[in-house]
């Protein structure tokens, strides 16, 4: 089992409230494994995401990578692990405004090494995100699909173990949804762990597995 | 290089609009900071090279010249002026009680006319027993001054080996003097006899309002020292009381109201500068609040990549520092280029001598200036960077783009 979550919840806090987003859930992600989470808009699906990511706490329930207890890490060693192994498609635009195309997808592999081992990989993800010729253009000048596109490219540059994408393909035509849906399946197929949040109606054709997230619950479909 | 390590610099050289407006409020800083560095010092030396160059505790003039106080009307006003009386003053002061050392000039003022270079005033001094003028040309000038030989103040446009003419005497510039940031670098100095010579021809030209004088037998001014221990008004009233038609005036008063009148002017600026700075800090202070509130979603996507609370805080840090020190940078260079060409404009309207500090001292001051304007940036933004650098990384990318 590579990435696992043992009776995560998350509570917020809202107006001095609390609000339940995510309910006490275990989950567990292997190596080879396209898994999508489906859902209504507010039912807990990025809470999920972003728990099993590191990037928020859960109120209770702990998450591991291999064995290492993530949330009992401090910040540094959490930010590292995220770094290191997790490839991560924020949902939304996450380009980095004053960075071009090619540097957006080396900067996860310039924050703890030297980016010039990962410049042919990063080219090569381009090509294959067929953004090749669009590499020293600033984001601005992107359209929203060659924006995804680039955002995958920079997830997978560091060879990650575990990939997380929060509605990737939420702007995207038919087309471009299925050639994204492509590129994850195939990234699973060569060993990664992949988790995807998507409402596309084509996500059956590629799932390994597919959840439904309710009001804060998590329940197996496929 | 690192795109991390470069994001810094390429944040502020790939989006200069969003870095410009920081940059002119850390110039408006810098320029106001490093503005009243350069003229307060300005104002100081100005004066401390004043006093220098007065040199003398009590000035002894001719009763009707003392309307316009000689000296004062001279290095303070600039007018060229001359006026004379009887070189057996020069011993009757000596008698007097408490006079210590003394010595005399004779001054001359040139026309803008045919016969002369230029208008100036000329300023003879006696070489033998000279205690204000010589000490100061001795640091240009190391030679004897020969007849006819002349030293010019810096501000006359003329160099070593020119000849000048006055009252059609042909005269040899020996040497150019360093500035003083008075109206004597708009003098013209000489030997008491190269002077008497001038006198001689203007007289002789019709073109001296005091036609009967005798150049051999007169001087204008006798500046002394007063011995250790005597009192300087003491002094004062004696000379007064028994030398005739002569006015004696204790150099310090006529000092006093440009002294009073500096420090005056030192003091506005100085507070200018403060509540310009504090104004200064207090916007900045709200323009990196705003803008960092901007940047949260971009900051937390750093952070997904692997960035850590600290890394972030010191990226950002290193932004803001460096948005400052071009910021300063781009206020002291507007002030130089404003103070520079201006300097004897703001000298003129201030009416009050200005001497600019030299290279070092006005690289010191840059250097301060700039580190003030790095710590300003750090400080102000302080609060906030370490705000957004540790919040939860969920919220920022939940932040609008
Ligand atoms: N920081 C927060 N404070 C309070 N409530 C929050 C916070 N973040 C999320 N929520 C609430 O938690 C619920 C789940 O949010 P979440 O973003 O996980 O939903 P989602 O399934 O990803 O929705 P969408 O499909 O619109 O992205 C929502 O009702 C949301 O309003
Ligand atoms: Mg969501």
């Amino acid at each position: 089992m590579l990435l696992r979550a043992d009776s995560i919840s998350k509570v917020y806090e809202r107006r001095g409230r609390e609000f339940p987003a995510l309910n006490q859930t275990d989950f567990s992600l292997e190596e080879g494994c396209l898994c999508v989470v489906q859902g209504r808009s507010g039912s807990g699906k990025t809470t999920l995401l972003n728990i099993l990511s590191g990037i928020l706490a859960p109120t209770s329930g702990s998450v591991f990578l291999d064995q290492a207890d993530m949330y009992a890490m401090n910040d540094s060693e959490l930010s590292r692990l995220r770094g290191e192994n997790f490839g991560i498609i924020p949902q939304g635009e996450s380009a980095v405004s004053a960075l071009t195309v090619l540097e957006n997808v080396l900067l996860p592999a310039s924050v703890f090494t030297k980016e010039d081992a990962f410049i042919e990989r990063a080219q090569d993800l381009l090509d294959r995100m067929r953004i090749g010729k669009l590499s020293s253009v600033l984001p601005r000048e992107l359209s929203g699909g060659e924006m995804r596109r680039m955002a995958i490219a920079r997830a997978l540059i560091r060879d990650p173990k575990v990939v997380f994408a929060d509605e990737p393909t939420s702007d995207l035509d038919d087309a471009n949804t299925r050639e994204v849906f492509g590129i994850l399946k195939e990234t699973a197929r060569s060993g990664k762990a992949v988790l995807v949040v998507s409402h596309e109606k084509c996500v059956p054709e590629y799932a390994d597995i597919v959840y439904r997230m309710e009001g804060g619950s998590l329940n197996r479909c496929v | 290089m690192r795109t991390f390590k470069k994001l810094p610099v390429l944040n502020i050289v790939r989006r200069p609009g969003r870095s410009a407006a920081l940059m002119a409020l850390t110039a408006l800083l810098s320029f106001t900071v490093f503005g009243a560095l350069v003229l307060t010092q300005s104002l100081g030396r100005g004066m401390a090279s004043l006093e220098r160059r007065l040199g003398a505790d009590i000035m002894v003039v001719p009763e009707e010249a003392a309307g316009k106080s000689g000296l004062e009307s001279i290095v303070l006003q600039g007018n060229p002026t001359y006026f004379y009386m009887d070189d057996t003053k020069l011993d009757e002061v000596r008698a007097v009680d408490g006079v210590g050392e003394t010595t005399t000039q004779l001054y001359l003022a040139s026309l803008a006319a045919s016969c002369c270079s230029a208008k100036v005033q000329l300023m003879g001094f006696d070489p033998a027993t000279d205690f204000t003028i010589e000490p100061w040309i001795r640091d240009s000038y190391s030679g004897e001054l020969g007849e006819m030989e002349i030293v010019v103040g810096s501000g006359i446009s003329s160099s070593e080996g020119d000849r000048l003419l006055f009252y059609d005497v042909p005269c040899t510039v020996a040497a150019k003097l360093t500035e003083t940031g008075t109206n004597y670098d708009r003098c013209v100095f000489a030997g008491e006899d190269t002077i008497r010579e001038l006198i001689k021809s203007s007289i002789g030209k019709q073109l001296n309002q005091f036609k009967g004088t005798d150049p051999q037998s007169v001087v204008s001014c006798i500046l002394l020292k007063v011995k250790d221990g005597a009192d300087i008004d003491e002094v004062v009233s004696g000379i007064n009381g028994s030398v005739a038609n002569v006015k004696a005036i204790r150099t310090a008063s006529l000092v006093s109201g440009t002294a009073k009148s500096l420090s005056g002017i030192s003091g506005i600026i100085r507070m200018a500068a403060a509540i310009v700075s504090v104004i200064a800090f207090i916007i900045l202070a709200i323009a990196f609040s705003m803008q960092i509130h901007e940047r949260k979603r971009e900051f937390a996507i750093l952070r997904v990549f692997g960035v850590s609370k600290g890394s972030l805080a010191k990226s950002i840090f290193a932004e803001i520092a460096m948005t400052c020190f071009l910021g300063g940078l781009a206020g002291a260079g507007i002030f130089a280029c404003v103070m520079i060409p201006f300097s004897g404009a703001v000298q003129g309207w201030l009416n009050v001598p200005m001497l600019m500090p030299g290279a070092a001292a006005v690289t010191g001051y840059l250097g301060i200036t700039l580190l003030l304007c790095v710590a300003a940036g750090a400080l102000s933004s302080a609060w906030n960077v370490l705000r957004v650098s540790r919040s939860e990384i969920s919220q920022g990318l939940r932040e609008e783009k």
